[in-house]
C-alpha cells in the first residue's frame, strides 16, 4: 500500500541540499564543486532566509548545508539560527579551518546542528597535498574545539590511493574525539 | 506499552509532523527518525495535540467530531501507544 501511494510523492522534500556560497578559502584538488570565489547572484541574507521561510512552509525536515566553505559567509551563523529556529534542522559540512572558539561555541550550544569536517588523511603528510599546506593542522583543532564542548562532530574522508592505508589511522583519529568517521567515494566532477 | 487516557499527552518541539497524500509523515530531530503515518485521521489527532486534556477526551472529542467508531477509536488509541513508544508523543 504504502509504496504505491509513495510512488506518487512526497508532497515536499524530506531534506534539501543548499550550496551557500562558492567562496572558499581552501583550493582542494579534488573539490567538486571547483569553488574558489562567491559568484555573481549569489543569495543576500534577506534571499537566503525568504527561501528558508518557503523551506519551513513546506515542513522540509532538515537541510545539508555545504559549498565552497560555508563559514565563509559572514550571516552563516544567522541563516542557521533562523533556519533552526523555524524547524528546519541543520547539517553542514567544513573544513574547519575557520571553526575558532566562537564558532566553536556557537556549534555546541545548537540542538538538531549536525557538523561534518572534512579530511582527506590521517597524517598532515596525507591530507596536505590534497586538501592545502596547513589545512590538516587546522582541521585537526576545529576537532579539538568541538571535543573540548563535548560536541558530537563527524569526519568525512574522500577515500583515494593516497590515504587508503591510512583507514586505520583515520578510524581511530575519529573515535579518539569520540567522532563518526564517514567514507565518501572520490567523484570525478568539478576540478577533481 | 498502551498509552494512558487519564494523562495528558503533547508531540515534543522535537519532532514534527506534516501530512502527506497516504496520511503524513513524523520526523524526530535529535534521532533523524523519519516514520511514515498511514493514517490521515491519526496525523491530523497528532497536529491538534497539544497537552490541553486528557488523552482520552481528546479521542472522544475527535472522534466524535470526525464520526469515527469505536474499533477506530481503539485503533488510533493503539498506534498512539506504539507512537509513545517512539518518542512521538509524551505525556506531561
Ligand atoms: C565540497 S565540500 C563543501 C563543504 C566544505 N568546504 C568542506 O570541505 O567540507 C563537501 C565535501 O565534499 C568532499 N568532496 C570534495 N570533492 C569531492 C569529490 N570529487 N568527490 C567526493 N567528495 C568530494 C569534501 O572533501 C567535503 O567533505
Ligand atoms: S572541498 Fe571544501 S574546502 Fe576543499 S576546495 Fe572544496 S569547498 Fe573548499
Amino acid at each position: 500500500m504504502s509504496y504505491d501511494l509513495l510512488r506518487k510523492g512526497l508532497e515536499a522534500p524530506i531534506c534539501l541540499t543548499w550550496e551557500v556560497t562558492y567562496e572558499c578559502n581552501l583550493r582542494c584538488a579534488h573539490c567538486l564543486s571547483a569553488s574558489d570565489h562567491a559568484r555573481p547572484g549569489e543569495l543576500t541574507t534577506e534571499e537566503a532566509k525568504a527561501l528558508i521561510d518557503q523551506w519551513a512552509e513546506m515542513k522540509v525536515f532538515y537541510i545539508n548545508v555545504g559549498g565552497g566553505e560555508p563559514l565563509t559567509r559572514p550571516d552563516f551563523f544567522e541563516l542557521m539560527d533562523y533556519s533552526l529556529d523555524n524547524g528546519i534542522g541543520v547539517k553542514f559540512s567544513t573544513n574547519g579551518t575557520l571553526v575558532d572558539d566562537a564558532a566553536a561555541d556557537w556549534i555546541a550550544s545548537r540542538n538538531y546542528l549536525d557538523v561534518q569536517i572534512s579530511l582527506d588523511g590521517a597524517t598532515a603528510e596525507t591530507n596536505d597535498p590534497v586538501r592545502g599546506t596547513g589545512s590538516y593542522k587546522r582541521a585537526r583543532r576545529a576537532m579539538e574545539r568541538l571535543a573540548e564542548r563535548g560536541f558530537k562532530f563527524k569526519i568525512n574522508s574522500v577515500l583515494t590511493k593516497q590515504n587508503f592505508h591510512q583507514l586505520d589511522d583515520l578510524y581511530d583519529l575519529a573515535t579518539g574525539y569520540g567522532a563518526e568517521l564517514r567514507l565518501t567515494r572520490l567523484r570525478p566532477s568539478g576540478a577533481a | 506499552m498502551p498509552v494512558n487516557i487519564e494523562q495528558s499527552y503533547e508531540v515534543p518541539p522535537k519532532v514534527s509532523v506534516r501530512n502527506e497524500r497516504f496520511g503524513g509523515l513524523v520526523y524526530r530531530y535529535d534521532n533523524r527518525a523519519l516514520l511514515f503515518l498511514h493514517s490521515r485521521p491519526l496525523v491530523d489527532f497528532l497536529k491538534g495535540l497539544d497537552g490541553s486534556k486528557p488523552l482520552g477526551t481528546a479521542l472522544e472529542e475527535f472522534a466524535a467530531g470526525r464520526g469515527l467508531d469505536d474499533g477506530q477509536r481503539r485503533a488510533m488509541e493503539n498506534a498512539l501507544g506504539q507512537l509513545e513508544g517512539k518518542g512521538i508523543i509524551r505525556e506531561l
